[in-house]
């Protein structure tokens, strides 16, 4: 019943956003429903973590600490992503550019969205795994469509088409994974449960198995944003309101690479335990560290300069993932860390934008003077990102790294100093001006209530706090995690 | 008989990549669909169970109709109802795509994949279908023409499935086949927000944002 009300909370939140008759009723309805998803989430966790997995519907749910985790992350980013679509819409509201069909919209795809990502979390169903993805990429591409124009349509056409594209080609892997099992070994009802596949991973087909994990890789990777499939996640990261880039950024990517992850000891496991799997992994963790850090140097938008980022940290992931050993407790520290912080560079970037009206970093210099509490996000976000110690993203960088160094992995040492260093110079050099600048003359200052800086302070203190102290809960689970990742 | 709806599957394929006419390209779309359903009743030796009966129809329903509808109905204001400049001609379609058959053979008969009742056509015709569809997406610039080119492609993912119906399950097959009406239907909502904002459906020119 735990994992039922984790799916039914949204789905009726979603259905009841439709009833209120004006826009702030609306968003209320959201942000109820998304915090009693947030309590319901938490208790299923602690019920994880204090006595192990949990099933439902003959096995087809479940939530163990691999999950549990993501599902932690997912609930903590939504629910600061509510409370700031709240701050956000609110401002559009008092302009007259956020009406009751945006509201009913927007609230109605944003809870849906979120009983589609946490079926992702509890799915021991790998095909319905799969359609958790897909429903997630539907309704999704529409709530960047909130205000439509015909840059917003372009950026949704390609997510749209390119994210289609990548999950059709992760279908296609989950068939062959299917295939690959001899059919003396398996019922038609757990054929695609994880907890068997796992069991039985020894049967498996190698030759199968590894047909099936390119194209799961290729295709979950696409919408985990992963160079260099990567083409879609600027347009649509850039072009979504503010509450939306976060949500993709800070959990959605995460999502699909989660997919990527409940893979990984059942290949292992199935090609004879020689981390045949994690070199991809590795490989395509660095080119996005590359690819990201080139693009980030030329950016001018401020948006399309954090989606960037997202290419680059969920390339450390990637990359803390294909190392193993520490690497993937590191890359599991990272994924909560990440989050955080860019979940909160996109709340400081969206009231930036509307601030300064724009999101050319050219006109947007001076955040600080303008609003401070905005100001300081931004500034400490990016800050965050590049990797500045003491902020938690330093810790599990570092982590990641020691994983490279330990294994001996001198090319990767290599590309990830090189790729951090360039981003670092790179988003320095905006991070400065859009702090310290000069503001235009046109924009008015825009101080924030208590909202704004709780918005700003939470991820802030957390990230910070995790940089130099990590609670024993934390570890525990991490440690779970990344045992379940090992096999 | 299952194999002569996998051959007309097949050959329906070049058919969609040498049209230059959106509305030529949807109908054979649709007659592939209805193919596609026909070959579920005939893929299991003993005659069909009541699931696959249950695929078929809901396939003939989708593929076959209701997919064919929503796009017709996404193209009802559009002008230009030819793509006359794809970024690859219709006789270099044509080619490239005996060179993708040719590939998709070689890959089928090697892949060693246990598709049900041991037929490797089953396994070469969805190769080939996806590769089609993956092909349209690249190569043409009208949105319409994408979609259909995404419809091969899940065809060619439909046929796999079927090869691996007794592996798998009814509800799983079922739930992909919603998934992709709601997919068609949303991209024919973009297609006519597209065809409203912009005055086309050329995808070439959604290209404002870089870098």
């Amino acid at each position: 019943m735990t994992l039922w009300t984790l799916l039914l909370i949204p789905v009726a939140t979603g259905i009841l956003c439709l009833i209120p008759s004006s826009e702030k009723g609306v968003l209320r309805m959201m942000i109820a429903g998304v915090t009693a998803a947030g309590a319901a989430g938490g208790y299923a966790i602690y019920r994880v973590l204090s006595g192990g997995p949990v099933y439902a519907w003959s096995n087809w749910l479940f939530l163990d600490a691999l999950s549990a985790y993501h599902l932690g992350v997912m609930l903590l980013v939504y629910i600061l992503s509510s409370f700031f679509a709240w701050l956000y819409f609110g401002v559009e509201l008092e302009e007259k550019n956020f009406h009751l069909s945006h509201a009913k919209m927007f609230c109605g795809l944003w809870c849906a969205a979120l009983a589609a990502m946490t079926l992702i979390m509890v799915s021991n169903n790998i095909g319905i795994m799969w359609i958790g993805v897909e429903a997630t990429t539907l309704l999704t591409a529409f709530l960047i469509r909130i205000h439509l124009s015909r840059y917003v349509l372009e950026a949704m056409w390609k997510y749209m088409i390119i994210c289609s594209v990548g999950i059709a080609f992760a279908f296609m892997g989950t068939i062959l994974f299917v295939l690959a099992m001899p059919a003396s070994a398996v019922s038609s009802n757990d054929a695609l449960l994880w907890t068997h596949l796992v069991r039985e991973a020894d049967k498996l087909s190698p030759a199968l198995v590894k047909a099936a994990y390119i194209f799961l890789l290729v295709g979950y990777g696409t919408k985990a944003g992963l160079a260099p499939m990567h083409n879609w996640l600027p347009d649509a990261h850039s072009k979504a309101p503010a509450p939306v880039s976060a949500l993709f950024s800070g959990f959605m990517l995460n999502a699909s690479l989660y997919c990527i992850m409940r893979y990984l000891p059942v290949v292992d496991k199935a090609t004879g335990g020689s981390g045949w799997p994690l070199t991809f992994l590795m490989g395509f963790g660095a080119l996005s560290i590359i690819i990201a850090a080139a693009f980030i140097l030329f950016q001018r938008d401020l948006k399309r300069l954090l989606a960037y980022h997202s290419v680059e940290h969920l390339g450390i992931i990637t990359l803390g993932l294909g190392l193993g050993g520490i690497g993937t407790f590191g890359a599991l520290f990272h994924t909560l860390n990440h989050s955080l912080c860019k979940t909160l560079s996109f709340f400081a970037a969206g009231r930036l934008g509307q601030i300064f009206g724009t999101q050319d970093m050219h006109r947007m210099k001076g955040g600080m003077k303008l609003s401070r509490v905005w100001g300081i996000g931004i500034l400490a976000s990016l800050l965050a990102l590049i990797g500045i110690a003491p902020f938690s993203l330093f810790m599990s960088e570092f982590q990641i790294l020691k994983a490279a160094v330990d294994g001996g992995h001198i090319l990767i040492v290599v590309i990830f100093l090189l790729g951090t260093a360039s981003v670092f110079v790179g988003a320095l050099a905006h991070a400065i001006p859009l702090a310290w600048g000069q503001p235009p003359e046109d924009v008015e200052k825009a101080e924030g209530g208590v909202m704004d800086y709780a918005l700003v302070m939470i991820p802030l203190v957390i990230l910070l706090v995790l940089g130099v102290w990590m609670p024993s809960e934390l570890n525990q689970v991490l440690q779970q995690a990344s045992s379940i990742l090992k096999g | 008989m299952a194999n002569i709806f996998l051959v007309l599957v097949l050959l329906t394929n070049f058919r969609i990549l040498s049209s230059s006419r959106m509305a030529a390209s949807i109908y054979w779309i649709a007659v592939q669909g209805v193919l596609l359903g026909l070959f579920a009743l005939s893929a299991e030796s003993g005659g069909p169970s009541v699931e696959m009966v249950g695929v078929s129809v809901t396939a003939i329903a989708l593929k076959g109709v209701i997919f064919p509808r929503l796009l017709f109905r996404a193209v009802r204001d559009v002008q230009v109802r030819k793509e006359l400049k794809p970024y690859v001609g219709y006789v270099a379609s044509m080619l490239i795509g005996l060179l993708g058959l040719v590939g998709a053979m070689w890959l089928g008969a090697h892949l060693n994949v246990p598709i049900v009742g041991g037929n490797p056509l089953v396994m070469q015709v969805a190769l080939f279908s996806i590769f089609a569809g993956v092909f349209m997406i690249i190569s043409r610039k009208m949105a319409v023409m994408q979609v259909v080119g995404y419809l091969a492609m899940g065809n060619g993912i439909y046929v796999l499935g079927l090869g691996s119906f007794s592996q798998t399950s009814f509800l799983i097959e079922i739930g992909v086949l919603l998934d992709l009406f709601v997919a068609v239907f949303l991209m024919g909502i973009t297609i006519d927000h597209i065809q409203r904002a912009f005055g086309h459906v050329n995808s070439h020119e959604l290209r404002s944002l870089k870098g």
